[in-house]
């Protein structure tokens, strides 16, 4: 073993221990609204869009709000800073990542899951 | 008939594999020259069967494609009538089964290449891509297993291995040359232990089932009892394989089966559903696809008239050519993987660098220009705003690419130095594996949540992991096997030398890989320990913060590397050699960062940053404090010194770029590498740029809105109704209307026919295709004799259409389309709609464009997916996207039908509409060609506005036309249809679409010196291609001396 060896290994070894802590901070987790009430921290949630006609777009705030139920069925007022996104719905279920501001759950992105787009799954005539 | 052609060349494909594999190995132990003649000869026979099979596969399903087979459940399921032939090859790409065969294509295709090079390595290498063969194409044939068979097999598969060793016992009174038979006995001995206890308890319908991992239940436990003792016997087996002394072929060989055959009794224990499913045939019909579907009971030989379609998302010229690009990079990176089995089963370790040398620049280089294309096809058509989105599915492309170049650097080291051998193979296979496990990441539906890729699982991905698994068994048994024996040499080059920053190369690129492949991970992790960890929230960031290094590494260690590589300042003149580019990246840089400063252009992350040292993140310790700052600190500088880095690695490679072309003749031939690192430092640098100082320029400045918002920062958007011109910076931007279909039409054609109606497809002035669902009736020819046609009943003919389309009339659709065009309301042919943004440039009024962002409407799932649209500039793209539209219905214009005299008002919507008078234009030049013109002049009362609106009525040749005019603001436009002359009254029609419901929201970013990426992949591709023909010179010419 040479010092620079040893030099490689020790910066290896800060990189993974780095590493490890940066992501153990900015990993996130998926759970439900009670739980990210309670946590200071950017969550995923998964949920369902209900209350479909409560929704609205403020174009001036440029702020959609609308309801998810989560997992727990607990159903919570999201607010998102843009337009309803593109096929929000026709969307099975949406990913909300975000966290708690106030009273409100504030995403920062939305991914949908769509209903699979690459396999149909029934013959339409 | 197509189909069981296509299933017959695959179960041949199948079978050839496999003959050619087991003639290859043949020949390999073949001692006599004759006998291992003809066994080659089998071998290499049965790969070319092969891949002339699989080319069979492709081109009978190419024509099922084309002859529009719908009884086919793949041709149903991923094209349709109205599919122009070119979007038909990414058919091949949208379902599992086409890209399995594409990806077989690539591979044979690459052996046969190989093949026609005999050479000592040839026959091992067409063996093992036999092998990755055989793999593939089971995943194309489609058997099923009922109970009974699953049961056979299962027994089969638990007694084999157990079978197999009771035979070798039997022959060779041996289990393994060095007496390891009680290794062996203790891990069958845990395997039906572990089977016996998981059998029945445990409901494994997949391996990595969420929950049925843990530790919570009696099952869980048992399951880790018997993995660990699993793999703690497995260590000791490996640790017997590497001590062991006959070190021959044939030993690897029995070594390998046994272990194979083991690796399959494991899968058999754990992946025990009731029926088996081998593969996916792309030959499947739709009825054994839909076996209860309604259309199957009503009518058993049912085919549908058209198909389901192909996602709109690849009907897109970059979608034809990236994934087959793609694939081919996955493909290739199998032959220098192949090269590595063949150098271990052979225990010849050297000889196979040179000749895969190239390979890897190959696989490297079209896996690069194939992800790049997916990147640049997702900027041009996804609407995210960039064209690398971090997200799973690129990721999984992305790791095999920096493996690959990390193992290129590895091979050169070896090359060059004799050094690191270990290392380079192990970074060879580790690219090839990553292949193979991006591949079940993507396609067996494990990412779940964290991806916005839907990729639907056929129930293969266990067999995928199996197939996975047993590879790797393999490739473990080989590497232990061989591992004393290779050859190690100690490092011992100094730190300034050409070998060390090579391996720096190597731990550049390996580490970026390993942190990003970590990440990608997780929802594995989650899955086998049953977590519910999710992927940092903010993607983008974390990436950032990790992969910025390895770029601003990247930048020095090339730069330094390439003056050390072409020897262009030994050790103390060295520093001499580097200052130039020093100095010229230091001042080009300072100079970058000044003008960005006076731009007042921030970097995307400095408001991330600075939040680490505000109060809420430290807290009010002094470690807290501290630690926040040193982070600060670092993240706050990584831009600065990635621009830095890139731009000394820029200067320094091209200053070794024209050394070279100086010094000598052979400068243009051996300049590749140095052209890959300086194409590789543009793009650092176009990344950079494009996405660190990109700005979002549709923040709304109108004033009314900035009153009493305190979060304006936040409003990205701006609402653009119809006609009014909004302020963005730097612009102003009005949306100026849909584009529509303009008279008059040509190339009328029909797309499909329906019982009630048939749709027609046609060019409207601009050339552009429209198509128009229209009914029958009115259209159909009448006879000689003036009788209509005979139109059958709806019960003798449920699905086919009562008329020919030989039997319209096209003149009189022709005349209908020119006369009522912009009522019809045509949809573009790829059912897309074009919404006209104009940019008036602030600065300077007479600078203007018009771009169309599109929304294009998905017919089979309903849904609208919008691309964006681009304006650009040398130094910078505006990329524009709609991020929300007004639904279809109250988009749609209604029209109203007016009879008036003159005088007459009328009141709609709020606005008062008065006739004024008609006038007769029959003397003005311009209507001249008309038999008869006339205007209504119409005044429109809106509020305090007043407008006046003319349409014109016309008349040639007895054939009635209309200029209609229209009330932008308003969303009116008027038609004068006819007058009633007896009555005096004049007819008009009003097309009014409420014009708050026209309108479009749109986000505007500007992206600076995104063109960098471009350029520099182009240099990085032309670089990597005089790379490779150099190398390919050197094996043609023999052995050379090694070119410095």
């Amino acid at each position: 073993m040479k010092p620079l060896h040893i030099a490689i290994l020790a910066g290896l070894a800060v990189f993974m221990v780095a590493l490890g802590v940066n992501f153990s901070q900015s990993a996130s987790i998926y759970t439900d609204f009670a739980t990210a009430k309670r946590k200071d921290k950017q969550v995923h949630i998964v949920g369902q869009w209900v209350d479909r006609e409560a929704a609205h777009y403020d174009a001036a705030q440029d702020l959609f709000s609308f309801y998810v139920k989560d997992t727990t069925q607990r159903v919570e007022l999201v607010k998102y800073y843009d337009p309803m996104p593109v096929n929000f719905e026709q969307a099975e279920k949406v990913v909300l990542i975000g966290a708690y501001d106030q009273d409100a759950f504030v995403a920062e992105k939305i991914v949908m899951k769509c209903p699979s787009k690459y396999e149909p799954t029934q013959i339409q005539q | 008939m197509g189909g069981k052609l296509g299933e017959l060349f695959v179960a041949l494909a199948f079978g050839a594999a496999l003959t050619s594999l087991i003639a290859l190995l043949k020949a390999e132990t073949e001692a006599d020259a004759g006998e291992k003649r003809k066994w080659e000869r089998l071998g290499l026979g049965a790969f070319l069967t092969h891949a002339l099979s699989i080319l069979g596969v492709v081109l009978t399903l190419f024509l099922l494609i084309y002859f529009h087979q719908y009884q086919y459940h793949y041709v149903w399921a991923h094209s349709s009538n109205e599919l122009p032939v070119h979007f038909m090859i990414s058919c091949f790409w949208e379902g599992q089964e086409g890209s399995f065969l594409l990806w077989c294509f690539w591979h044979s295709l690459l052996g046969v290449l190989l093949m026609r090079k005999p050479g000592e390595w040839r026959n091992l290498v067409i063996a093992i891509l036999a092998s990755i063969e055989l793999i593939l194409s089971s995943m194309l044939l489609g058997v099923y297993l009922p109970a009974g068979g699953v049961q056979v097999l299962y027994a089969v598969m638990i007694l084999a291995p157990g079978a197999y060793l009771a035979w070798r016992y039997a022959r060779q009174r041996s289990l393994l040359p060095d007496g390891g038979v009680f290794h062996l006995a203790g891990l069958m001995l845990a395997l039906m232990a572990g089977v016996l206890l998981l059998r029945g308890q445990l409901g494994f319908g997949l391996p990595l089932l969420p929950g049925a991992w843990t530790f919570g239940s009696l099952d869980g436990a048992a399951f880790w009892l018997f993995g660990v003792f699993f793999l703690s016997v497995l260590v000791l087996y490996v640790r017997q394989l590497v001590r062991t002394r006959e070190r021959t072929a044939a030993a690897i060989w029995d070594q390998a089966a046994g272990l194979l055959l083991l690796a399959v009794a494991v899968a058999g224990a754990l992946y025990s559903p009731d029926t088996w499913k081998i593969g996916s045939t792309p030959f499947l019909s739709l009825k054994a696809a839909f076996p209860d579907d309604p259309a199957f009971a009503q009518n058993p030989d049912f085919v549908p008239t058209n198909g389901s379609g192909l996602n709109p998302l690849l009907q897109n010229y970059w979608m034809v050519i990236h994934p087959p690009t793609l694939f081919l990079g996955f493909a290739s990176t199998a032959i220098p993987f192949a090269f590595v089995m063949a150098g271990l089963i052979r225990g010849k370790y050297d000889g196979w660098i040179k000749p895969s040398l190239p390979w890897t620049s190959f696989s490297v280089m079209i896996l690069g220009v194939g992800i790049i294309m997916g990147g640049y096809w997702a900027y041009e058509t996804l609407n995210f705003g960039g064209y690398w989105n971090w997200d799973p599915v690129e990721n999984s492309s992305f790791v095999p690419w920096l493996c690959g170049v990390a193992s290129l650097h590895a091979m050169l080291i070896y090359r060059k130095a004799k050094t690191y051998l270990k290392l380079t193979m192990l970074l060879i296979i580790s690219t090839f594996l990553l292949v193979l496990y991006s591949t079940f990441l993507t396609r067996s539906g494990i990412l779940g949540e964290t991806s916005v890729h839907t990729f639907t699982d056929l129930g293969l991905s266990g067999q995928l992991l199996i197939l996975v698994a047993m590879y790797l068994a393999f490739v473990a048994v080989a590497m232990a096997f061989r591992w004393r024996e290779l050859p190690q040499r100690e490092d011992e080059s100094k730190v300034w030398s050409a070998e060390f920053m090579l391996f720096m190369g190597v731990l550049i690129f390996s580490f970026a890989g390993l942190v990003i492949i970590l990440t990608t991970s997780l929802p594995v992790f989650n899955s086998i320990f049953g977590t519910d960890f999710a992927p940092p929230a903010k993607t983008q960031l974390f990436y950032y913060q990790w992969t910025v290094w390895f770029a601003a590494l990247f930048g020095v260690v090339s730069g330094i590397g390439q003056f050390l590589w072409w020897k262009m300042g030994e050790q103390k003149r060295l520093a001499d050699a580097l200052f130039r580019p020093f100095l010229a990246a230091v001042i080009s840089g300072s100079a970058i960062l000044i003008g960005l400063m006076v731009s007042k252009m921030t970097f995307a992350y400095d408001a991330e940053f600075a939040a680490y040292i505000s109060p809420e993140a430290t807290g009010s310790g002094f470690i807290g404090k501290a630690l926040g700052y040193v982070k600060f600190g670092i993240m706050a500088i990584a831009d600065e010194l990635l621009l830095y880095s890139a731009l000394f690695g820029l200067f320094a490679n091209l200053d070794v770029l024209i050394a070279l072309i100086r010094r000598n003749r052979k400068g243009l031939k051996i300049m590749g590498g140095t052209v890959v690192h300086l194409g590789f430092a543009l793009m650092l640098m176009g990344m950079l740029f494009s996405s660190g100082y990109d700005q979002v320029i549709s923040k709304n400045l109108m004033p009314a809105d900035l009153a009493g918002f305190p979060e304006q920062e936040r409003v990205d958007n701006v609402r653009l109704p119809r006609g009014y011109a909004a302020p963005i910076q730097g612009y102003d931007v009005t949306y100026i209307g849909r584009k529509e279909a303009r008279p008059p039409v040509s190339g009328l054609r029909v797309l499909e026919t329906r019982p009630d109606y048939f749709r027609l497809s046609f060019r409207d002035s601009t050339g552009e295709r429209f198509m128009l669902d229209l009914p029958w009736d009115p259209f159909v020819a009448r006879k000689a004799d003036g009788s209509q046609p005979v139109h059958p009943t709806a019960d003798v003919q449920p699905a086919s259409s009562p008329y020919d389309e030989s039997e319209l009339d096209f003149a009189a659709i022709e005349e209908l389309l020119n006369r009522n065009l912009d009522q019809l309301n045509p949809r573009r042919n790829n059912n897309r709609t074009l919404y006209g943004l104009t940019f008036t440039s602030r600065e300077d009024r007479e600078h203007q464009f018009t771009i169309y962002p599109e929304a294009e409407l998905n017919e089979q799932e309903k849904n609208i997916l919008p691309h964006p649209a681009r304006k650009i500039y040398w130094n910078r793209d505006i990329y524009v996207f709609t991020s929300s539209l007004p639904s279809e219905e109250t988009a749609e214009p209604k029209y109203y039908n007016l009879s008036l005299r003159q005088g007459d008002t009328v009141m709609i919507g709020g606005t008062i509409l008065q006739l004024l008078e008609v006038r007769n234009l029959s003397g003005i030049p311009q209507m001249q060609q008309y038999d008869v013109a006339a205007a209504a002049h119409v005044a429109v009362f809106a509020g305090q506005d007043t407008f006046l609106a003319r349409p014109v009525f016309v008349i040639k040749d007895r054939a009635p036309g209309m200029i209609s005019d229209a009330v932008q603001p308003l969303g009116m436009e008027l038609a004068f249809v006819g007058v009633e002359p007896e009555e005096n009254l004049i007819k008009l029609q009003l097309k009014y679409t409420d014009p708050r419901s026209d309108f479009v929201v749109i986000k505007a970013i500007s992206k600076p010196f995104i063109n960098l990426l471009w350029l520099g992949t182009f240099i990085l591709t032309a670089g990597f291609m005089i790379s490779i023909w150099r190398r390919v010179q050197e094996l043609r010419s023999g052995p050379a001396k090694e070119s410095v």
